[in-house]
């Protein structure tokens, strides 16, 4: 039955956030009194809950991410009811606060996101489950991070600074909690503290002790990283009193305690809280003190209180543990009620600077002597709850396992802490004694008051009745360390070294007030350290600052910056291959005398394009490699790649023609530094491809594919030309890529064109006289002309034959269609003008029909059992099949690529869209 | 459904949308209708993925040798469960971005739709092939679409930027491709084949083998965009239109992503010799990534920045190379593709309705435009990694996985470059959404309309749904995981 | 070894000219890799057996492979494909094919720094006053010149 209250509890919760939500929305402000409610009775639960327990603990667990060992495992022990009712309660009271705190009007998610908070607080502490901790911890962050920016332009930075402070520990505790479920194999929180490994490594322990006493540190603000809590100070109220006072600051709080079962007593663990807690307390009281602004002075007084709570921690005993515990409660008391009276203040009187307020004692009576009540609580006096629970933390410190030195010195850092905590808690009470304002406050509305009330009223009570807490603070010290001795909260016991230490307190603190002028020349003379938060911002932008230097590095247009590294990147792979493969050289066997000819033609027209200094000069000169190439194709016995390679060289110059003349003549001219960059580079990726080169023609071997190709091509598709058939038969799927490929290229060529337009044409370099016939297109186009009339058809012919045979001997679909259009850039060069060559069909209605034909034939195929799968029948020795159709697919692919460049490139540029001022919507919506 | 039926229909999740494509290119319909047309067949292709998904979820690999050819000489197509969820996913982030180049008006354009579809094929493709030559053709396959989505534009309208970027993506993507082509060559002469599963194990054979593979997998690499080599992402990615953009976040890295996976984890059989490099690349390609999001001034560039980062988390999971890590990697995959198109459509939808593109030009639209802010700050929530969105999934499942293998420096790199992360969003958040409201006049009363934002939500809660019900897919990852890890299934399914 | 010096010239050279200044050059360079691959290609199926692979009867010890080849013709014919896109690109420049617009200077600004106030502008021509009617233009299709006037005007 237990099992499945705690979902319950939960569940309600969450249900409480869609309350506030609508009713925020609709029912404005007075929907805090509703969530008051609930908070409450869900207080009253709880502890009823408590009350009527059957077992030492209650469990419940509801599996959620199995593979993560992720479970919705909630525990409720004496620890967690501590922090549950701190949290629901302190919650109740805010939440009636804000009541008459915030404006009229909708504030759906301003009560949504505070309830939400509550929910995650409760979620933290009853989890019992290492992932499911961390997922309430990061809940709370988030939470806090929007209750921040809530308040508008003027929280950006400190909303941005505290998710990132408070962030960076949630990671820190995530690092924790995944160590720790790997290295003690569970994920139940319970077991995982209770694992043997903590004694047993020693390393490990040090490290995830770290690790959570960083993220307890974030969340509690502690030195250094106490930056962000005072900086969250620009939030209302309620937010501060609620979560940076009472609630979310504890989560470190009881990060620590819940871990202390593991880690309490071991030296990473004592030395990193002790210091960092007892150094915070007194930086933070110290600063506390030099402040005029209240929120920003209790703001800095919780980083120190939470310093004291960190310190006792550290000590890790029984009695450090109550004392702990107890302040927790005290602290969330007197914190609040601080807190929310400053709020008052700040509501009637518009001010909450110190030396513009006064008088107050008259003015607002009631808010005065909360006020006085809570600060004296805070302060250490008898026989407030604030005195009993700074005895105790006094008791654990005197009782510390150490050597006499240390504790002495610890003892000695505490009391001076909390002198100055008692310092300036009577410096709070300044405003309410000198003349009245001018234009006094006037008291707020009682119904505002009445929280403030019972949260300071809550430090008087059990301050005076101690029995009421004592089992509930007993149970919370057991769950963390059995052997812990019964709390006892009682105002007097007996002459103990912490009376002393308090009452040396009440001495050092007295003096501090008495003298509080000399104290403030002194602090005065000292220069304000520098704001933490300033060194964050200062860590931010320099990150900045070197994110802009590292983006600069790529932050460029020209092309070899993003060329270079792949380059470079594959030279040195390149390198080291043949570098471990020995540079062996190949046998003589794959070596012919024509070869080195063709080698030595090749090195002529390389060189010759890399000293070409005009674009004209370039393209007439890159064919002569190419044609090489083809020869050499031939001398290797690959046939069809030669005639491709032909054709495409044939084409591509006739593509760079049509474009010479939108360029100018010679190029740009670059330092020479850059030029020694792009030759170096070039030696290193030639000698590199060498390498790679050797090792390819080293191997040499006839593969099993190729030699059942060779075996078997005849038998399987009865073509003789295996090339041929391994293109249209056996991987078609290639050809069919490749050919959509062609296809994509003439509709990307028609993008381009349509994005941006065409160049315009340049004035020809050579100047004709006018009765020349060279200026006479009709004249000079003749002999073309000629030519094509005669060629034109034959060129036709040819590729007709081409593709006829493609299956038997070297030809087939492509090199079909390079013959025809070779042809057609025939006849356009040959037209006296690009008018009269204006080809017809459509370029676009070719390339779509090839791309859906060949598509078609590849799906009759399926009709066989699969895609391109080649129909035919044997019709005297020549086999008719579909392949032939998919063949005439390919073809009008490539006539509509290249008919496509033709037209679109050959045209006059006023036939293109007009160049007009680039604008935004264009490239960033592509309208 | 009989497996063999199955497999010879393999090849129309690449013939179906080119055969669309072709008819849209060859036959000029009007634009509503080749949007119907787009936006339809891109459904039909998801749902079609995600009933091969739950077929091959949990059985063996189906395999189907293209044309029916002998096994050493035919073109295997294979789908196992890993290839169906890249289908899916991709399939998905292209219907999703779709969608919003019609509602952004970017699929106007004569041949967007043809121009996606052909994408769309050359992914489907890639992602199935088991031959490595095949696998360069899809690649360009998918490319020279992509290549006129960079420079696509309206009549005259396209920027200089844009064809710079333009100029940029095609001679990277050209060299790459050719150093591909070399591995391949490399791969053929010292093994003999270049059907992947015939490579199975054989990467360390010879020094031959090693260099060729070394340089596929380098050449995938570089069109993933990994450091040094990401220059060419970050900077084309934030000219082209955001719809583009998305979808190529969506896509392009991914596909080779998935390649490195797949060739990487056959080719090597899970060796774990090259783990220390490929750490270190890792690593320091996360770390440069991401510091070089904090230096950037407009809301795509600092995701674009982001794309090579998280792509680092990634390939940590392939880096690590334990069941867990591929796990938790495949899952990033996964989650982190629909996070990033998420923002980049979100990014997107306020460029294209404020026109501006430099952080700080546009603020304070928390209050004017909370919807917009919902849908960013969850995508972005999730990308940090903050439950209950699906990056803290992935992220508890990275670093575990990393403890675990004993890799503390990828614990400390993730964890680092996750602050990181947050400190950069934190930034593009608050410049976006905080602050004073922008004072303009043609800005007043202007919002975001609703078909702008939804694309964005969708996925946003998709990242939602994730976090929460992240079990399932966790499993299938696992499944993957196991896949990759002993790729015996998909070799024996291969050469039968 | 005359092909692999050949391959690796080849390579190297197309290394130097891609990293060159001007599109064009750029594009030789790639069409010279081209070449360096599609011969390493080739020579990856051997280069002591050197016959056609056509006919019948073919004799495994003395004819070349033909998988390559076939490799060959595809990276050929795509090579060919984007090498016609590349073209298109250095033709529709500002001016012309220049691939160094950043050695000015300027463009090592943030990314399009200097369109962003015609952006506003455009925009400022804009919205708010039709937005709405913008998104909902009717289609323009493109081969017709007046489709750009219509937008002109808007």
């Amino acid at each position: 039955m237990s099992t499945s209250i705690l979902p319950l509890l939960l569940a309600a919760a969450l249900a409480l956030v869609i309350v506030a939500w609508l009713g925020g929305r609709f029912a404005g402000r007075a929907i805090g009194w509703a969530i008051a409610t609930g908070l409450g009775s869900l207080f009253a639960a709880t502890v009823a809950l408590w009350a009527t327990k059957t077992a030492e603990t209650l469990d419940a667990s509801q599996s959620w991410l199995p593979t993560l060992g992720l479970a919705l495992r909630l525990r409720l022990d004496g620890l967690s009811l501590l922090f549950a009712l701190v949290v629901l309660g302190i919650g109740a009271l805010v939440m009636a606060y804000c009541v008459n705190y915030l404006p009229p009007g909708r504030h759906g998610p301003f009560y949504a996101l505070l309830t939400f908070f509550a929910f995650a607080m409760l979620g933290l502490v009853l989890a019992d489950d290492l992932i499911l901790l961390w997922v309430f911890w990061e809940f709370t962050t988030v939470t806090s991070f929007l209750l921040i920016q809530q308040v508008g332009p003027k929280g950006r930075r400190p909303a941005i600074r505290t998710f990132v402070v408070t962030g960076a520990g949630g990671l820190s505790l995530l690092a924790a909690v995944t160590l720790t479920a790997t290295a003690t194999g569970t994920t139940r929180l319970t077991d995982a503290l209770a694992s043997p490994l903590w004694t047993q490594r020693p390393a490990t322990t040090a490290l995830v002790g770290t690790l959570v006493a960083l993220a307890a540190f974030t969340k509690s603000a502690q030195f250094p990283l106490h930056a962000w809590l005072p900086d969250a100070m620009v939030a209302s109220t309620p937010v501060s009193a609620y979560l940076h006072a009472a609630a979310m600051v504890k989560a470190g709080i009881y990060l620590l305690l819940r871990f202390s079962t593991a880690f309490a007593g071991t030296p990473t663990w004592t030395l990193l809280l002790v210091t960092v807690g007892l150094l915070t307390a007194v930086y933070g009281a110290t600063l506390a003190l030099r402040r005029h602004d209240l929120k920003e002075l209790l703001a800095y007084s919780t980083v120190s209180q939470l310093g004291f709570l960190v310190a006792t921690i550290g000590v890790g005993t029984g009695y450090a543990l109550v004392g702990a515990v107890v302040h927790v409660v005290a602290h969330a008391l007197f914190k609040s009620a601080l807190f929310m009276s400053v709020g008052l203040i700040d509501h009637s009187a518009g001010t909450r600077d110190l030396r513009r307020l006064s008088g107050l004692r008259r003015s607002m009576p009631a808010t005065a002597v909360l006020l006085s009540v809570a600060a004296a609580s805070m302060a250490g006096l008898p026989p407030l709850f604030g005195f009993v629970s700074k005895e105790a933390m006094f008791k654990g410190f005197a009782a510390a396992p150490w050597a006499s030195g240390l504790v002495g010195a610890a003892i000695v850092v505490a009391v001076a802490g909390a002198s100055l905590t008692f310092a300036y808690s009577a410096r709070m009470l300044l405003p309410l004694f000198g003349p009245p304002m001018d234009a006094p406050p006037h008291e707020a509305p009682a119904a505002m008051i009445a929280p403030v009330a019972v949260a300071a009223g809550g430090g008087v009570v059990f301050g005076v009745a101690d029995p009421l807490l004592t089992t509930f603070i007993t149970d919370a010290a057991r769950a963390i360390a059995p052997t812990a001795s019964e709390a006892d909260l009682s105002l007097w016991h007996g002459l103990t070294p912490a009376l002393g230490m308090t009452l040396a307190v009440y001495v050092v603190g007295a003096l501090l007030v008495i003298g509080r002028r000399r104290v403030e020349s002194v602090q005065g003379a000292f220069p304000t350290p520098r704001r933490a938060v300033d060194v964050l911002e200062a860590l931010i932008s320099s990150s900045v600052r070197a994110g802009r230097r590292l983006g600069d590095l790529t932050r460029s247009d020209a092309l070899f910056r993003h060329l270079l590294p792949p380059l470079v990147a594959f030279s040195i792979i390149g390198l080291a291959g043949a570098t471990a493969s020995g540079w062996r050289l190949p046998a003589d066997s794959t070596t012919r005398p024509l070869d080195w000819a063709m080698l030595a033609l090749i090195a002529i027209g390389v060189v010759l394009t890399l000293r070409a200094r005009s674009r004209v000069a370039l393209v007439t000169i890159v064919g002569v490699a190419g044609f090489a190439m083809a020869v050499l194709f031939v001398s290797l016995g690959a046939t069809d790649v030669a005639l491709t390679q032909l054709l495409v060289e044939i084409l591509t110059v006739v593509v760079m023609v049509l474009l010479l003349v939108r360029l100018p003549t010679s190029f740009h001219v670059v330092r020479r530094r850059r030029l020694r960059v792009a030759l170096s580079a070039g030696v290193l990726a030639g000698v590199a491809m060498l390498g790679v080169a050797l090792v390819v023609v080293g191997a040499d071997f006839l593969s099993d594919a190729g030699r059942t190709y060779l075996a078997r091509t005849k038998e399987l598709t009865g073509a003789s030309n295996v090339v041929n058939s391994i293109l249209v038969d056996f991987r078609a799927f290639d050809t069919f890529g490749e050919l959509v490929v062609l296809g994509m290229a003439g509709v990307a060529t028609a993008v381009a064109l349509q994005s941006r337009g065409l160049l315009p044409l340049r004035p020809s370099p050579l100047v004709v006289p006018d009765d020349s016939p060279a200026a006479d297109p009709v004249a000079n186009g003749l002999v073309l002309r000629v030519i094509d009339r005669l060629v034109g058809p034959l060129l036709v012919v040819l590729s007709l034959w081409f593709f006829m045979r493609g299956h038997y001997y070297p030809g087939g679909g492509f090199i079909a269609a390079l013959v025809a259009s070779a042809g057609l850039c025939l006849i356009f060069l040959a037209a006296p003008d690009d008018r009269v060559a204006r080809l017809r069909g459509s370029a676009m209605r070719l390339i779509g029909a090839g791309i859906a034909l060949a598509t078609v034939v590849g799906l009759v195929g399926l009709a066989v059992g699969s895609f391109l799968r080649p129909i035919g029948t044997k019709v005297a020795d020549f086999s008719i099949s579909t392949a032939l159709l998919f063949d005439v697919g390919v073809y009008l692919a490539v006539i509509g690529l290249v008919l496509a460049a033709l037209r679109l490139l050959g045209t006059d540029s006023d036939a293109r869209p007009p160049r007009r001022r680039p604008t935004g919507i264009t490239v960033k919506g592509g309208e | 459904m009989p497996t063999d039926l199955v497999g010879a229909a393999l090849p129309l999740f690449v013939a179906v949308p080119i055969l669309l494509a072709g008819l849209l290119v060859g036959v000029r319909l009007p634009s509503a209708g080749r949007q119907a047309v787009l936006v339809v067949g891109l459904a039909a292709h998801v749902s079609a993925s995600a009933l091969l998904l739950s077929t091959v979820a949990s059985g063996p690999p189906i395999v189907h040798r293209v044309g029916l050819w002998p096994a050493e000489l035919a073109i295997p197509f294979v789908a196992d469960a890993f290839g169906a969820l890249m289908l899916v996913l991709t399939g998905a982030m292209t219907l999703i971005c779709a969608v919003f180049a019609v509602a952004s008006r970017t699929a106007d354009q004569p041949f967007f739709a043809p121009l996606v579809l052909v994408i769309t094929a050359g992914v489907s493709g890639a992602v199935l092939t088991g031959d490595l030559f095949n696998l360069f053709v899809f690649v360009e396959l998918m490319l020279l679409p992509s290549y006129a989505l960079v420079i696509l534009a309206h009549w005259g309208l396209g920027l200089r930027m844009q064809l710079t970027a333009t100029r940029i993506y095609v001679a990277v993507n050209l060299l790459t491709s050719t150093l591909l082509l070399v591995g391949v060559g490399v791969i053929y002469a010292t093994l003999g084949t270049v059907n992947i599963a015939a490579l199975a194990g054989r990467g360390t054979e010879s020094v031959g083998g090693t260099l060729g593979s070394v340089i596929v997998i380098a050449a995938l690499a570089i069109k993933a965009g990994t450091v040094p080599a990401h220059g060419w992402v970050v900077r084309t990615y934030p000219h082209m239109s955001p719809a583009i953009t998305a979808l190529f976040s969506g896509l392009h890295t991914k596909v080779a992503v998935y390649g490195l996976f797949r060739f990487y984890s056959v080719v090597f059989d899970g060796g774990r010799e090259w783990s220390g490099a490929a750490l270190a690349i890792v690593a320091v390609s996360m770390v440069v990534a991401v510091v070089g999001s904090l230096g950037e001034q407009h809301g795509l560039a600092v995701m674009s920045f982001h794309l090579v980062a998280q792509l680092g988390f990634i390939l940590l999971g392939l880096a690590l190379y334990t069941p867990a890590a591929l796990t938790a990697g495949v899952f990033y995959l996964v989650y982190s593709t629909i996070t990033k198109t998420s923002l980049f459509l979100s990014l997107g939808a306020v460029e294209l309705t404020y026109g501006r593109r430099r952080l700080g030009q546009v603020s304070g639209l928390l209050r004017r435009d909370p919807v917009t802010a919902a849908v960013f700050g969850a995508a972005a929530l999730s990308m940090v990694g903050i439950p209950p969105f699906a990056g803290f999934v992935a992220k508890v499942a990275l670093v575990t996985a990393a403890w675990d293998a004993g890799a503390w420096v990828a614990v400390v790199v993730a964890l680092l470059v996750s602050v990181l992360t947050l400190v950069s969003l934190l930034q593009v958040w608050g410049a976006l959404f905080l602050g004073e409201p922008t004072a303009d006049e043609y800005a007043e009363g202007t919002l975001i309309p609703g078909r702008l934002i939804a694309p964005a939500a969708v996925l946003a809660i998709a990242a939602l749904a994730l976090g929460i019900g992240g079990e399932p897919l966790l499993q299938l990852a696992s499944h993957i995981a196991a896949g990759l890890i002993d790729p015996a299934a998909y070799v024996k399914g291969v050469l039968g | 070894m005359a092909i692999a010096l050949t391959i690796a010239l080849l390579f190297g050279a197309g290394v130097f000219m891609i990293l060159r200044r001007g599109l064009l050059r750029v594009i030789v360079g790639f069409v010279l890799l081209s070449h360096a691959v599609n011969l390493l290609l080739v020579a990856s199926g051997g280069l002591s057996r050197r016959d056609a692979p056509i006919g019948t009867a073919l004799d495994p010890s003395t004819t070349a492979d033909p998988l390559p080849q076939a490799f060959v013709l595809t990276a050929i014919v795509i090579a060919f494909a984007v090498t016609v896109f590349l073209l298109v690109l250095s033709v529709v420049g500002d001016g012309d094919d220049d691939t160094e617009l950043s050695l000015e200077g300027r463009a090592m600004e943030l990314p399009d720094l200097d369109e962003d106030d015609e952006i506003v502008a455009f925009h400022r021509a804009h919205q708010p006053t039709n937005w709405h009617a913008y998104l909902d233009r009717t289609d323009d299709t493109p081969d017709t010149p007046d489709a750009s006037e219509r937008r002109g005007v808007r």
